[in-house]
C-alpha cells in the first residue's frame, strides 16, 4: 500500500491537469494512512486479539490508555529487579505509544480532509513536493516506516513486561 | 450550528495559531478537528498550553462546538528534518532513515538500518546525534535500531522461570523462543542464567535444572486476577505433571 501511496505521489507531481493532480495527490495521503493504520492494527491485535475490530478512532486511546498502563506497570517492576536494560525498552516503548497515537490521529484527520474535503485543495506551491492542509506529503511519506518502527518497539516492551 | 469557518474565526481571535482549514467531522455530529501550530517559550513550555486550549475548547462547547485539536510542532519537525540530514550525510552507507520524539527536552532516536550495525557504529551514530541534539538544546536520551532483536531481559527470563521451573538451561530457551523471543544460543542462556545466580536471582540444583530463588520471587511480586502468576505457575504445573 506504501508504494501504491508514492506511486500516486509521483503521479500528482507530473500531471499538469489541475484537477487530475489534486485528485491523485490527495488519494496518496489516504493511501499512506492506511499503510500506517494497518501495520498498528496488525501489532495491536497481536496484543489482545479484541484490538482488531476496534474503529479507527480508538486506536490512539487503547494507545495511550491500556498499552501504556501495562508498559508503565512493567517499567515499574523492571526498575524493582533493577533491569536496567529492561527500563530503558520500557521508557523506549512508552514514548514510541504516545508518538504513535498522535500519528494516528494526525494522519486520520488528514485522510478525512483528503477524502471528504475536496474544497480544501492540495497545494503545489513546490516543485518537488505538495501539502493538504498544511500537512506536507513528506510527512504523510513517513507515515507507514514511523508506524511500524513504534508498533514493533512496543510489542517489543510487551512481550518482556505482559507474562 | 457553528460552520468550520466560525469555529477557525473564533480560534484565530482568540490568538491561537490554526495551521490550515478547521473541518467539521462527516460522522459525529458539531465535531470539528483542528490543526494547531505549537511552540516552545524559553523555558521549554508548549504555546498555546493545554489549559489555554482547553479553556478555549470549553467555551466553543457551549457554543455546541465540539473541537479536537491535533498539536503540530515545527520546531520538532525542523530538529527531526536536521537530524536525519545529519546522520544521513555521515552514515548514509549505513542507516537508511531516522525519527526523532523529543516531548519533553530527553530526546530518543530510532534509526533504521540498512544492514546490521556493530556497537560500535551504534556508538559513532549516538556521538553524532548528541552533537546536532545539543546544539537545538535537546538531550540524547535513547537511540536504538529499528531492528534490533528482542532478547528475553533479565525479568523476563525469570517470569520465565517462575512459571516453569525447574527445568535445564536449554528447555527455558526453547520456551521463550517459542514466545517469539531471539535468544542467540544456549550458551548465551548460560551466561544470563549464571548472571543470575550470582546476583542470587536463579538457583542452579546439582540436577542441573535451575530455579528462581526467594528474594526473586519477593521482588517480582505478584497481582491478583487472571493475569497472575501464581495462576500461570498452577497452570503450568498441571499441564506438564497431569
Amino acid at each position: 500500500m506504501e508504494v501504491v501511496a508514492h506511486h500516486l505521489q509521483m503521479i500528482a507531481l507530473a500531471r499538469r491537469n489541475v484537477a487530475e493532480r489534486d485528485s491523485f495527490g490527495r488519494s496518496s495521503y489516504n493511501r499512506y494512512y492506511y499503510a500506517a493504520f494497518l501495520c498498528v492494527r496488525q501489532v495491536l491485535a497481536q496484543l489482545r486479539s479484541e484490538w482488531e475490530t476496534l474503529p479507527h478512532a480508538t486506536y490512539p486511546e487503547v494507545l495511550t490508555g491500556k498499552v501504556l498502563k501495562v508498559l508503565s506497570d512493567g517499567r515499574k517492576q523492571a526498575q524493582k529487579m533493577q533491569d536496567r536494560d529492561l527500563v530503558s525498552q520500557c521508557s523506549r516503548a512508552i514514548v514510541a505509544a504516545r508518538e504513535l497515537a498522535h500519528l494516528m490521529r494526525k494522519s486520520s484527520v488528514t485522510r478525512k480532509v483528503a477524502d471528504y474535503h475536496p474544497e480544501i485543495l492540495v497545494n503545489f506551491a513546490h516543485v518537488d513536493r505538495f501539502t493538504l492542509n498544511s500537512v506536507d506529503i513528506t510527512e504523510a511519506h513517513q507515515w507507514p516506516a514511523r508506524a511500524k518502527a513504534w508498533a514493533r518497539e512496543i510489542e517489543n516492551a510487551w512481550r518482556q513486561v505482559n507474562a | 450550528m457553528l460552520s468550520a469557518q466560525e469555529v477557525e474565526q473564533f480560534l484565530l481571535a482568540a490568538a491561537i495559531p490554526v495551521s490550515g482549514s478547521a473541518i467539521r467531522d462527516a460522522e459525529g455530529d458539531g465535531l470539528y478537528y483542528v490543526f494547531v501550530e505549537v511552540r516552545r517559550d524559553a523555558r521549554g513550555r508548549q504555546e498555546p498550553s493545554n489549559t489555554t486550549l482547553d479553556a478555549i475548547k470549553a467555551l466553543l462547547e457551549e457554543k455546541g462546538a465540539l473541537v479536537d485539536f491535533v498539536l503540530t510542532d515545527g520546531a520538532k519537525r525542523d530538529a527531526e528534518a536536521g537530524l536525519r540530514a545529519t546522520l544521513l550525510h555521515s552514515f548514509g552507507g549505513a542507516i537508511r532513515n531516522s525519527f526523532l520524539s523529543s516531548e519533553t527536552r530527553e530526546a530518543f532516536v530510532w534509526v533504521v538500518p540498512k544492514r546490521q550495525l556493530s556497537d560500535t557504529e551504534l556508538d559513532e551514530i549516538g556521538a553524532k546525534a548528541k552533537v546536532f541534539l545539543d546544539d537545538v538544546g535537546l538531550k540524547l536520551g535513547n537511540i536504538t535500531t529499528t531492528t534490533g532483536e528482542n532478547l528475553p531481559s533479565k525479568t523476563r527470563c525469570m517470569t520465565m522461570l517462575r512459571q516453569v521451573a525447574p527445568v535445564t538451561c536449554s528447555q527455558l530457551a526453547e520456551l521463550l523462543r517459542q514466545r517469539e523471543f531471539v535468544v542467540p544460543s544456549d550458551d548465551w542462556m548460560t551466561r544470563r542464567l549464571d548472571a543470575l545466580r550470582k546476583a542470587g536471582l536463579v538457583v542452579r540444583m546439582k540436577s542441573g535444572f535451575y530455579a528462581v530463588s526467594l528474594q526473586a520471587l519477593k521482588g517480582l511480586g505478584t497481582v491478583k486476577g487472571r493475569t497472575s502468576p501464581d495462576v500461570s505457575r498452577l497452570l503450568a504445573l498441571a499441564s506438564t505433571r497431569g
